[in-house]
Parts: C-alpha cells; sequence; structure tokens
C-alpha cells in the first residue's frame, strides 16, 4: 500500500516537472489542435507565415527580454524604443529635418545608434548607480515616446515607394517571409550566446547572485549595460520592420505594451523573474502562444477583447504552474 | 543657511515642490487664479488616490500594474449599472468590484507566490478586457435618472475646495496615519525591508500584502468612480498608463522601488510636482505638449540621481 502511494508520489513529481518544463509547448500544439478542428483553413502553410510576420515583433523583443530578466532585471522601455527607432528612421526617409540628407542609409543607422543609447543609458544607471531596473526603464520608456512625437510631432508619419518600404513585405523564395528568416536568425544567435558563449553565462550568474558574480570576477558592469543595450537593440530592429511592413511610423501606437508582450512571453516561459537560467525555446513558443491567442479569438468570431482577458488568465495561470511550490 | 541646506536634504521632493509651484507663479500669471489651482486639485485627486496606494504597495517591495485598467472598467461598470436607477448599487457595487479585484491581485501574489509585475499585468489585461467586450470598445452612456445626479458629485464643492479632492485628502490622511502609527503600517515597512525576517518575526506576510493589493484595487474604484461623475460616461479605454503616472510619482517622491523605505507625504508632493509641470507647459501654449513627457522623464532621472549619489559616493570610498 505504502509502496504504492510511493510510487504514485514519484510520478506526480515526474509529471509535475515535466508539465513545468514543457507546459508552453502543450498549450501551443492545445491552441493549433483547436484551431485545426474550428477552422479548416487554419493548417495552411500561409496561415503559418502570417502567424509568424504577426508574432515578429513579440517573438524578437521576448528574446532581448529573455536576457534582460536573466540577469535579474526588467525593460519596460521596449516598446517606446521601438516607437523611437521607428519614428527616427521615418523622419529621416521623409527629409523632415534639412539638417539631415534623405537617405534610408541614414536614417537606419540613425534609429540603431539613438536606440543603442537608451540601451546605455539604461544599463548605465542600472549598474553604476544601483537604481531599480523598473523605474530606470520607465524613465526611458516616458522619454523615448516624448522623442518620437516630438520628432514625429504627433502625427503618423507615412512613407511609400521607397526602397525601405519592400523590406517588411519581402518573401523569399518558396513564399518564405523574411519575418521568418529573423526571427530564425535572433533565435540561434541568441541560443548561441545563452548556452556557448562566456556572456551567457555571465549574464546568468549575475540573475542567480550579483554579489557572488562581482565576486567571481564577473565586471558586472559591462555585462549589464550590454544587456540592455541587446534588448534596445533587438526592439529597434522590430520597431523598424513593423513600420517597413505597415509603410508607417505611428508615434502613439507602435510598439505600445509591447514590453509587456516580451514580458509576458518570458514569464510563460518559464524564466523566473528574479532572474536565473534563461530558456529560449519555451520562450519563443510562448511568444507565439500570445499571438495565437488573438487569432483564435479572431477567427472564430469572437469579440477581440477576449483575447485580453484569455492572456492575462494564461499569463497568471502559466506562471503559477511553473512556480516553486516549496517556500 | 543651514537650515534651508538641511531642509533641502531631508524635503527634497517638497523643496522641489515649492520651487515649482513658485516659478509657475512667477511666469504664469494664469496659475494665480483660485480656477486653476481648484483644476488643478480636482484633476490629480484620482492619480493621487491611485499613487498614495500604489506608494503602500511599493513598501512591500510590489508593484501594481493593474490600476489604471481597473479604474477604467470601474467607469463602465458603473455607467452599466445605471440602469438600476438604484444610487447604492450604481456606487456602492463597482467599489466592490475593484476591490475584489485588488484582493485578486494579492491572493495571486501573496499565495500563489506569482511574481507581482506578472500577476498585476494579467489582472490589468483581464479588467482592460472586461471593459472592452462590455462596451465593445466605445464610450458608454449612463441612462436614467443618473444621467442628471452623477455628473453633480464631482461639482459639489466643500467650502472652497473640491469635494473629490476632500475625498482624496482623508484617504491619503488615513493611511498616512496608520503607517506611521499603526501596527498594520509598521508590518508594511517591516515586509518591504526584509520578508524572511518579518516572517520569522511573526508578521503574517500573505496578509500584508493582501491587505495592500486590496486598498491599491480599492483606491482605483474610487479614482474610477471619481472619473465616470466627472466624464459623464463610461470609459473604457481612460486611465491608460495612469500605473506609470502612479510609479513615477512615488519614484519622484523618494520611495525605494525595493520596498522598505519611502511614504506617502513625498508620494503626494510627487503627484503635484508632475501635475505643476504639465500645467505650466499647458499655460505656456506654444510649445509642444510633447514636451511634457520628456521633461517629467528628465525631472525623473535628476530626483532619483540626488537619491542614489550619497550612496554612490560612500560605495566608493
Amino acid at each position: 500500500m505504502a509502496e504504492g502511494r510511493q510510487k504514485a508520489q514519484v510520478y506526480k513529481t515526474v509529471l509535475n516537472e515535466h508539465l513545468k518544463k514543457f507546459g508552453a509547448v502543450y498549450a501551443f500544439l492545445l491552441l493549433i489542435i483547436i484551431n485545426a478542428i474550428s477552422n479548416e483553413n487554419f493548417l495552411a502553410i500561409n496561415t503559418m507565415w502570417n502567424l509568424l510576420i504577426q508574432a515578429f515583433p513579440i517573438i524578437i523583443t521576448s528574446l532581448g527580454m529573455l536576457f534582460v530578466i536573466s540577469s535579474g532585471g526588467i525593460d519596460v522601455s521596449v516598446g517606446s524604443v521601438m516607437a523611437v527607432a521607428g519614428g527616427m528612421n521615418a523622419v529621416i526617409m521623409n527629409g523632415i529635418y534639412p539638417a539631415f540628407p534623405r537617405s534610408i542609409f541614414l536614417g537606419i543607422v540613425m534609429a540603431l545608434v539613438v536606440s543603442l543609447m537608451f540601451g546605455f543609458f539604461n544599463g548605465f544607471m542600472i549598474s553604476v548607480f544601483n537604481m531599480q531596473p523598473i523605474i530606470v526603464t520607465l524613465t526611458t520608456y516616458i522619454i523615448a515616446r516624448g522623442l518620437t512625437q516630438l520628432i514625429a510631432n504627433g502625427k503618423i508619419l507615412s512613407f511609400s515607394n521607397t526602397p525601405f518600404n519592400a523590406v517588411g513585405v519581402l518573401r523569399l523564395p518558396g513564399n518564405v517571409p523574411i519575418q521568418f528568416i529573423i526571427e530564425i536568425l535572433f533565435v540561434l544567435i541568441t541560443a548561441f550566446v545563452i548556452k556557448r558563449m562566456v556572456f551567457g553565462y555571465q549574464v546568468q550568474a549575475i540573475g542567480e547572485n550579483p554579489q557572488a558574480a562581482k565576486l567571481c570576477g564577473i565586471q558586472t558592469t559591462k555585462v549589464q549595460i550590454m544587456v540592455y543595450m541587446i534588448s534596445s537593440f533587438i526592439a529597434a530592429i522590430a520597431g523598424l520592420l513593423v513600420s517597413s511592413r505597415t509603410s508607417a511610423a505611428d508615434p502613439t501606437n507602435l510598439g505600445a505594451l509591447a514590453e509587456m508582450d516580451a514580458i509576458a512571453a518570458v514569464a510563460i516561459g518559464g524564466t523566473s523573474m528574479s532572474g536565473g537560467k534563461s530558456r529560449i525555446l519555451t520562450t519563443v513558443i510562448s511568444a507565439m502562444i500570445i499571438q495565437l491567442i488573438t487569432i483564435t479569438i479572431n477567427m472564430n468570431n469572437i469579440h477581440y477583447a477576449y483575447a485580453r482577458i484569455m492572456k492575462g488568465l494564461i499569463i497568471i495561470i502559466a506562471v503559477y504552474i511553473q512556480q516553486d511550490k516549496k517556500r | 543657511m543651514t537650515a534651508i541646506k538641511r531642509f533641502f536634504s531631508k524635503q527634497s521632493a517638497l523643496a522641489a515642490l515649492i520651487v515649482i509651484f513658485i516659478i509657475s507663479l512667477m511666469l504664469y500669471p494664469v496659475s494665480r487664479t483660485w480656477t486653476n489651482m481648484y483644476n488643478l486639485l480636482r484633476q490629480n485627486s484620482m492619480i493621487g488616490l491611485i499613487a498614495v496606494a500604489m506608494t503602500m504597495v511599493i513598501l512591500t517591495g510590489g508593484i501594481d500594474l493593474s490600476v489604471g485598467a481597473v479604474c477604467s472598467m470601474i467607469t463602465v461598470i458603473s455607467a452599466y449599472l445605471s440602469i438600476t436607477e438604484n444610487p447604492v448599487i450604481i456606487l456602492l457595487l463597482p467599489l466592490i468590484i475593484g476591490t475584489l479585484f485588488g484582493f485578486v491581485n494579492g491572493f495571486v501574489v501573496a499565495k500563489m507566490r506569482v511574481a507581482p509585475i506578472i500577476s498585476s499585468l494579467g489582472i490589468q489585461l483581464i479588467a482592460r478586457g472586461i471593459s472592452l467586450v462590455m462596451t465593445s470598445g466605445e464610450t458608454m452612456h449612463i441612462s436614467g435618472s443618473a444621467k442628471q445626479w452623477l455628473p453633480q458629485i464631482a461639482k459639489i464643492k466643500v467650502g472652497p475646495l473640491p469635494l473629490i479632492f476632500l475625498v482624496f485628502l482623508v484617504f491619503a490622511l488615513i493611511f498616512i496615519y496608520i503607517l506611521k502609527f499603526r501596527k498594520f503600517g509598521r508590518q508594511i515597512y517591516a515586509v518591504g525591508g526584509n520578508e524572511d525576517a518579518a516572517q520569522m518575526m511573526g508578521i503574517r506576510v500573505d496578509r500584508i500584502k493582501i491587505a495592500v493589493y486590496t486598498i491599491s484595487g480599492f483606491a482605483s474604484a474610487l479614482a474610477g468612480l471619481i472619473l465616470v461623475s466627472r466624464a459623464g460616461t463610461g470609459q473604457p479605454v481612460a486611465c491608460d498608463g495612469w500605473e506609470m503616472d502612479a510609479i513615477a510619482s512615488v519614484a519622484i517622491g523618494g520611495t525605494s522601488l525595493a520596498g522598505g523605505s519611502g511614504n506617502i507625504e513625498t508620494t503626494i508632493y510627487g503627484v503635484f510636482i508632475l501635475a505643476i509641470i504639465g500645467n505650466m507647459i499647458n499655460l505656456q501654449g506654444n510649445i509642444n505638449s510633447w514636451w511634457q513627457q520628456i521633461i517629467t522623464g528628465l525631472l525623473l532621472i535628476v530626483v532619483l540621481m540626488l537619491q542614489v549619489i550619497p550612496s554612490w559616493r560612500k560605495s566608493r570610498a
């Protein structure tokens, strides 16, 4: 009798551990199956490309956020940095400021430079002055959004007939969207950096225990600044690609709430909010889950606002399941 | 001179508020009028309520991102319930629902041990979703007799002051008193200072946490009721980003985002510092209103720098 109970206990623990690790994968499969049953067109290849295009900003910004959260921080400025990158590129491309020549190349470079400056600022304030990440990145969130509104004068900056427009809607041979290639590239680079490079281990060590990491000789200041710059850089790429696809940079709505989606993806993916081990694959899957919820709701003609309620519930439940139950 | 110096270093938020207030009085004749000040007090009572509650959440080491969404949901629910023609239901039920949302948030944080930022983000999405479902994204009009009396509440004056400001003031004073002199207040600091130590001292950490989030939900609901009364409609997309404004006010007031130190008075100074800056930019008229965000952000940096530089110097010496 006792033996049987013990066995059941073991099975339960194994099952729990398994669910903790692969819960996101099952949720993803479940959503796919629900969609496949309710909508016969869902399993077409084009639907998948669409999913990957729409989930693009969430997927790549969640990878940047993964670095930040693994290092024990948080970055709420991601959405605003997306906006500032998109806006900066658009004003230069449209030649709104005579000081800058109309050039796509210069636009992209300036967008990246400004975003990296915001990332550097975040990392610098957090690592050198020991400030709370949330309040520093909140400052950047406010300033970057304000700056975007200012340079765009509050208007939507649209552009057409430039080579830049073509980038976001580019399809490679076989109808493969460019977003897919970038996603794969970023996932591989992130996986390589986190699993194979010293830097990746340093990031996770800082997240586990900053004091210990410092005592081990890790240059925590340098690593933290790098982490926030990576996050801003990825946000800038996301902002540029989104504005290219929509042929416009909307200073108010571009990237709005993107940071929350990214944080949610990392959390559902099972990375602890207090830092430590980064989980790449589940983060990417979670990012797709977040987009898939919206798609599911849309395809089944349910009111779009239910997607938010679903997202909210899933975030809380998913993070709760992956919690360590012992105190 | 030393007295002034000490005042500035000890009460930097109050000093900043006074300086900014004097600057606005000097630069803009309109700001000297009572109407302008009256509006300032009235407009900022809602964010003030939320920021006071947010201070307590942050003091325990948490954060509440759900406040804006809950506030907006309450305006919708209140407008929806106006069909009942019953003032008690129109005013009381939304208050209970908002408090309940705060309670659930606290429960998820304290009992289910989900990180506050995640839990309150979830609640935010749910609350915003509910208000959008109820209204399909459009403003919801008040029906029945409430159309007459509900907007009147926001216009009531008590002496020279607007009633809604007094609501905020009483709310703030109660919690200033509780934080300073009651056991519950001291326990909030203890939980934020060192949770494990607080637990070992026999403080029911879970209950304290649930309590502060519940208070935050209540404050958001109260702010929502004020808003529905002021606007006269249920607004599913209102209060967007109020959580960030409230957190910024708390930080400008000098409360540590890590929890354990800070207080409500300085948060209120923070609220009005941001309010007066916004007011000045409005009165200036010819500068782009987007500057408001940039100035707010820069001010935040300055205040944060002033707070950390002493300890930074110490750590280098």
